[in-house]
């Protein structure tokens, strides 16, 4: 299966250039399995969406993605 | 040491200035700048008099770390009772006056009573007096008092902290600015300087400040500058601001839209950092220009913009056509979304004037969202704004609000109310989105759980600054866990706003970095859980006041779009602040009772009682 990976207000040198990619997954693979595909296991305080739902960090191993999903990866700041 | 020990205390009244010993007793409960100034304030004015009465006291203070080295260490406080909230305030700025200030020998200048006339008072080191604004500065705006105080003082050093003309008219959150386009922000603390005729303070440092160690004292603090050299965080902050939040709360679907009736804003896009930085058609120039420090700061997150030269709400004024201070997150998200505008060159304008004037851009953005709302519904119209249509959408609106508010002039002085005095003139309480009073920051608490029940139980209203929901809250974090994160973030967030130091390099930092800043300036043992436990006693002590003025745990709430209308989009999709399920918690871990009320034996615990 394909997913979209975009990464929001972020700027990752291990992502490549851009900030949208496509990737190619085994069927009923997870965030984490996404995370480690595009090498950013160790990248400190990413946070996830799927489709735009949040994930909570500790569910990216039991969290499935299919086909056409849209991964978005951020790091918020804090206050503003 | 880092303390410089002294006071300075300003009768407007009588027009003297004396100096006083600073309670040092009091330093080592509650450190300096927000906590030390509070604990004067609790002890020096009746909770319950009118903000804008002379009874109520007004304190710029400074933290052990201000004007020192450490990385950030350049803020000050202004503390007093709120003007919009009727709450404790407390308004932290950067810039370069907090440095000032300290280098001149003063840990805080306290302000009581009204002078009567207008005047501004001028600093020299050891020398302070109180001196005629009338026919010099009064009237006038804050880009044109700093210079003409400078001028009349030959020294192009002074730095200077006012009120603009919406401080002078009493618009209800006016800020104190410093540096031009720095502010004290939040919870009117300019609308009571203000109303004490209190135009300006000038001052011009030359003593230096003294740590207690200063060979610790230099290694704590290039290690602190080591950690945001290396960071990814501080090079983002230089690159895009705060604003690039804008894209994370719009992907989020925590973005205050059109009076918080939407979570996510299709334009916006066109008030990213991307827009920001895009060469515009008219002059092939962008917005932004660069990037800009505060006093001791190696992060450098301001933003410097000069506005297209085409644009319409610039015309014929040929002042705004300078480089100033550019939108923020939080500016961005109050000029842009809420208000349901686009146009980032309005917006810039509308900042530029806030600045200028000395208003608060959130409180102002999310007040003429709440007048939309009002026009929207009917309950205003034409003949209320003077044939202002303020509908959602319009930038003509939000230019024209800003011009009016800046010096009260026609609807400008309704805006000046404040989102709820506003709303509820006009029949409609209901769409003012505030918490105790203030006007909400950029998140929304539907989708940011923890950021609701932190604007609920902020002591000065709804903020985005007093605790740190943000990575449990974007990380989809369950509603358990909120209470605790919100409590022992407020807890820290009040002693490192004691320091001196700015809240940013926290997204680095641990507080083991700012306790051993704090140690090497300081006599005495200051441990992390030193300042954990001056953080709770501060949080305590500001409750008390808001108690003592009145307030009871039903004003721990927030609005019933938030409670009751679900988010309609976004990752809180259907879902609404689920306060009433955390506040018990929250209190519990307080230490309080069921109503809100700290027991006397949490007050003894932190030496309250």
């Amino acid at each position: 299966m394909r997913i979209v990976v975009e990464l929001v207000a972020l700027e990752l040198p291990r992502f490549g250039p851009g900030r949208r990619r496509d990737i190619r997954l085994a069927e009923g693979a997870s965030v984490a399995d996404a995370f480690a595909t595009l090498g950013l296991e160790g990248e400190p305080a990413l946070l996830a969406m799927v489709n735009g739902a949040a994930v909570p960090r500790d569910r990216w191993p039991e969290t499935p993605l299919k086909d056409a999903d849209t991964l978005s990866l951020f790091r918020p700041f804090k206050g503003g | 040491m880092a303390w410089q020990g002294r006071l300075l205390r300003v009768d407007l009244t009588a027009g003297v200035c004396a100096e006083e010993p600073l309670d040092m007793a009091w330093a080592s409960e509650f450190l300096g700048s927000r906590g030390l100034a509070s604990r004067y304030l609790a002890a020096e004015m009746d909770p319950k008099a009118d903000p804008l009465s002379p009874a109520n006291k007004l304190i710029f203070a400074t933290g052990p770390l201000t004007g020192t080295t450490a990385p950030t260490g350049g803020r000050y406080t202004v503390v007093t009772k709120g003007a919009l909230t009727g709450a404790i305030a407390c308004s932290n700025s950067g810039g370069y006056f907090g440095g000032e200030l300290k280098l001149a020998g003063w840990d805080m200048v306290i302000c009581e009573g009204r002078s009567p006339k207008p005047v501004y008072l001028y600093i020299r080191d050891d020398e302070a007096a109180l001196l005629e604004a009338e026919g010099f500065v009064w009237g006038r705006s804050v880009w044109e008092t700093e210079p003409l105080i400078r001028a009349r003082h030959q020294d192009g050093a002074i730095k200077i902290a006012s009120v603009g003309r919406a401080g002078e008219t009493g618009c209800r959150f006016a800020c104190v600015m410093n540096d031009l386009d720095r502010a004290a922000g939040r919870s009117g603390v300019g609308a009571v300087m203000g109303a004490k005729n209190l135009k300006a303070i000038a001052v011009r440092g030359t003593r230096g400040v003294a740590v207690d160690d200063a060979d610790a004292f230099a290694r704590a603090a290039a290690h602190a500058a080591a950690a945001l050299a290396e960071s990814q965080t501080r090079a983002d902050l230089a690159r895009t601001g705060t604003l690039s939040m804008i894209d994370v709360t719009q992907a989020f679907g925590s973005l205050p839209t059109r009076n918080n009736r939407d979570v996510q804003f299709e334009g916006a896009g066109k008030l990213n950092p991307d827009a920001m930085t895009a060469k515009r058609r008219s002059d092939g120039a962008a917005n932004l220009v660069a990037n800009r420090a505060c006093f001791a700061c190696t992060i450098g997150c301001q933003r410097a913009s000069r506005m297209d030269p085409a644009h319409f709400a610039i015309k014929g004024r040929e002042r705004y056509r300078n480089v100033s201070g550019g939108l923020e997150y939080e500016s961005a998200y109050s000029l842009g979304p809420m208000v349901g505008v686009d146009d980032i060159e309005a917006a810039t304008y509308a900042n530029f004037v806030c600045n200028e004037e000395g208003m608060d851009p959130i409180s102002f953005g999310a007040t003429v969202a709440a007048a939309m709302e009002l026009y929207e519904a009917g309950a205003i119209g034409d003949a209320e704004t003077g044939g202002i249509a303020y509908q959602f959408g319009s930038a003509e609106a939000l230019v024209a609000a800003a011009e009016q508010a800046g010096t009260g002039a026609g609807f400008g002085g309704e805006i000046g109310l404040g989102a709820r005095l506003l709303c509820e003139k006009y029949g409609h309480p209901e769409f003012a989105m505030v918490a105790k009073g203030q006007e909400f920051p950029g998140y929304d608490g539907r989708s940011m759980q923890g950021m609701g029940l932190a604007y609920a139980t902020s002591n000065r209203g709804a903020c985005h600054l007093r605790a740190d929901p943000y990575e449990d809250d974007f990380a989809g974090g369950q509603l358990e866990g909120k209470a605790r994160i919100v409590k022992e973030s407020q807890d820290a967030n009040a002693a490192v706003d004691s320091t001196g130091l700015c809240a940013f390099p926290m997204m680095v930092w641990g507080i083991d970095e700012v306790a051993g800043l704090v140690d090497a300036a300081c006599a005495g043992k200051w441990t992390v859980e030193r300042l954990h436990e001056v953080g709770e006693r501060i949080w305590n002590l500001e409750r008390q006041f808001n108690l003592d003025a009145g307030m009871t745990a039903a004003d721990d709430t927030l609005p019933a779009r938030i409670l009751k209308d679900a988010a309609k989009s976004g990752s809180g999709k259907g879902q609404v602040c689920r306060l009433d399920e955390m506040l018990p918690d929250y209190y519990a871990l307080r230490g309080w009772t069921k109503d809100g009320r700290p027991t006397t034996q949490t007050r003894r615990r932190l030496g309250l009682a």
